[in-house]
């Protein structure tokens, strides 16, 4: 017990790291690509775009920064790159300390929102780029970039220039150029949010198979909700340079924490009141401003009469036939419908509740008849699917 | 219809700006002594004794080494100053970039008596170096203006992601921004060369009795003894100076057409933007 381990603050740094100019050219990943930043801020002036975060980041990992802008996302993706010092914290690629490390020597693959193609470079010397950094042999440049073009279906595009190509096959000779030596882990920035939709939707397919069969780590960057829906493994939402909440996207929708992340992802119906009683079995009761009781979910420590809001998703509620129906597993309220889209297999109906607060639901066309018919009706809600949120953390935005 | 009277009206102005200045050339082949036009004969008599005068044909080399000198040092000067005005994010800089322009603005006789004066006092009258480092001043809003467009229209991501893929800054610099932005170098390059070898104020007070350079000589003939070899000189530093706009009309159509600094999401609309020539 006498004995602390020290942490990895002392962890060896490689000699090779800080000395040499010219990185090596591995033949396969020499670094796991483990990451972990701790308590790093970023100041720019009064500005504090990042306030002391903790990410960390395993081996294979696919993570994604979500964010609105100016949430500190980017200036965390840049902070990782190498391109902005911290103005304080330390980040860690597995036991290395690489705070202080120049760019040009951390091995990180990295994919510009624009791409960032050399223009006055074909895509052969675009690829090649990085391997002649570290000084790979004639031979080798030939294999490798071939490797890389077949990786991203782009053979026999090695003389053309960046603007002989389309959007999307600019996208992918960023990817092998990023991917052609191997780095331990790849950084994009919002990489699809240039293209259209549908190229969007390939390219989505794309990098994840490109995830999978380099076994790369990945952080992206990107404000765009289904783009983090569709690439991560686990999204790390940011708000106003701090993180709030990080988990799997089926997490952060199901069991949001904050009302910004119920708010950011996806769509919520947020009905304000107070705390009536926390019970034991991780539920809680509250009173709505209107005299209603809902009960939901709760993970925080809040206290009776505290101001609290209780958020459901519109596309789990579902009209209850009966308004005297006491099961205890579900909320019951009443809705008042405002106007129905017609979605074909839904039908999205926007009213008010009997609290007062303004809700959307998603409904199946026959199970809205009723509703249709009459303007008004009850709508249900598993008590398993509905959230108790604290009412302000100090940095709540509209979404 | 409209169309040709358009391009009736511009030649019609084209020729009445720029016509005045080739008459120089019939006054230098001509036979006659004086300055007369029409010329009475053809002759080159006045070119032969144009490059046979040491006078002249040193004034001539001593013009061309200044503008050299003042173009390098204007290039390399202008260059580091707009990387830095672009580049850095300091308030410090963006309050600074007009004081660099300040030589465009400042009339150019202040200019020269200032320079005169600084001449005196650090007892450098007729120096070639300072002759130099003061046509540099003068050519380096136009370089510092050129260069920085070039520089802004440049994607500073390039850089990044150069260092990102290995490549240390200085190398990032040199295999990434330098050559996207060399026709840009290179233009900036020939206007500080022109400008330096026209200049004629700053020259005057600068320049020894003896080692005046070209445009200085010519004042002085004029002055003295009017004689054709004035046209001839005109005529070469006109020669010298269509070569120069003839090579930035085609440092910039390269420029084009390699799609230089042009990083865009969307070739295909962006292409349509850029003019092409046959």
């Amino acid at each position: 017990m006498t004995r602390v381990t020290e942490m990895t603050d002392t962890a060896p740094r490689p000699a090779a790291s800080e000395g040499s100019t010219a990185p090596a050219l591995p033949q396969t990943p020499v670094s796991e690509g483990a990451l972990r930043l701790e308590a790093i801020t970023k100041r720019f002036g009064d500005v504090t775009a990042v306030d002391s975060v903790d990410v960390s980041l395993e081996p294979g990992e696919f993570l994604t920064l979500l964010g609105p802008s100016g949430s500190g996302k980017t200036t965390t993706l840049l902070l990782i790159a190498g391109f902005e010092r911290p103005t304080a914290g330390e980040i860690y690629l597995d036991a290395r300390r690489i705070t202080e490390t120049p760019a040009h020597q951390r091995d990180m693959g990295m994919v510009f929102q624009n791409y960032a193609l050399f223009p006055h470079m074909t895509v052969f010397d675009n690829i090649a780029f990085p391997l002649r950094m570290r000084g790979a042999s004639r031979a080798e440049l030939r294999t490798r970039t071939a490797e890389s073009l077949a990786l991203v279906r782009l053979e026999g595009y090695e003389a053309r220039y960046p603007r002989e190509l389309s959007g999307g096959q600019q996208q992918r000779i960023a990817l092998a150029r990023a991917s052609v030596y191997r780095p331990p882990l790849m950084l994009m920035d919002e990489p699809l949010s240039a293209l259209d939709r549908k190229l969007r939707g390939e390219m989505q397919v794309e990098i994840r198979r490109l995830h999978r069969d380099l076994g790369t780590s990945m952080i992206s960057v990107t404000h765009d909700q289904e783009e983090a829906l569709a690439l991560s493994d686990r999204i790390v939402l940011m708000n106003e340079g701090q993180i709030e909440q990080v988990g799997s996207a089926r997490e952060i929708y199901e069991r949001p924490q904050t009302l910004f992340a119920a708010r950011f992802l996806g769509e919520s119906n947020v009905l304000s009141g107070e705390l009536m009683q926390p019970g034991s079995d991780g539920t809680a009761e509250v009173l709505l401003s209107t005299g209603q009781r809902m009960r939901g979910r709760i993970n925080w420590s809040a206290s009776k009469g505290d101001p609290v809001v209780v958020m459901t998703r519109p596309e789990r509620g579902s009209v209850a036939a009966v308004a005297s129906n006491p099961d205890p597993a579900s909320n019951l309220i009443e809705f008042k419908l405002d106007e129905a889209v017609y979605l074909g297999d839904r039908l999205r109906c926007h009213g008010t509740f009997a609290s007062g607060d303004a809700g959307v639901l998603l409904l199946d066309v026959r199970e809205a008849q009723d509703l249709l018919g009459t303007g008004r009706g009850w709508v249900s809600w598993p008590v398993d699917d509905t959230v108790v949120l604290p009412t302000v953390n100090g940095r709540e935005v509209s979404a | 219809m409209a169309k040709v009277t358009v391009r009736v009206i511009a030649c019609v102005i084209a020729t009445f700006l720029i016509a005045p200045t080739f008459i120089v050339v019939p006054l230098a082949l001509s036979t006659s002594a004086f300055l007369e036009f029409p010329p009475p004969g053809w002759s080159t008599r006045w070119f032969d004794q144009f490059f046979s005068d040491p006078q002249w044909t040193n004034a001539l080399t001593r013009s061309l080494e200044v503008a050299t000198g003042a173009m390098v040092l204007a290039v390399v000067l202008g260059f580091a100053a707009a990387y830095a005005l672009v580049r850095s994010r300091s308030r410090f800089l963006g309050w600074f970039e007009p004081v660099l322009l300040l030589p465009m603005m400042v009339p150019i006789i202040v200019y020269a008596i200032a320079a005169y004066g600084v001449a005196l006092t650090v007892g450098l009258v007729g120096s070639m170096w300072l002759l130099m480092a003061a046509q540099a001043v003068i050519a380096l809003p136009y370089v510092l203006l050129n260069l920085s467009a070039a520089l802004r229209t440049t994607d500073p991501r390039l850089e990044l992601v150069a260092q990102s893929l290995g490549a240390p800054p200085h190398v990032a610099f040199r295999k990434v921004l330098l050559p996207l932005i060399m026709p840009a170098v290179a233009g900036a390059g020939l206007i500080a060369f022109a400008l330096s070898l026209d200049e004629t104020v700053v020259a005057l007070f600068l320049t020894a009795d003896g080692s005046p350079t070209l445009p200085v000589q010519m004042y002085s003939s004029i002055r003295y003894q009017l004689n054709p070899l004035v046209p001839v000189a005109a005529t070469i530093m006109m020669g010298i100076w269509i070569v120069i706009v003839v090579l930035v009309g085609l440092i910039h159509r390269q420029a084009l057409r390699r799609g230089g600094r042009r990083t865009s999401i969307e070739p295909e609309i962006g292409e349509s933007l850029t003019p092409t020539y046959p």
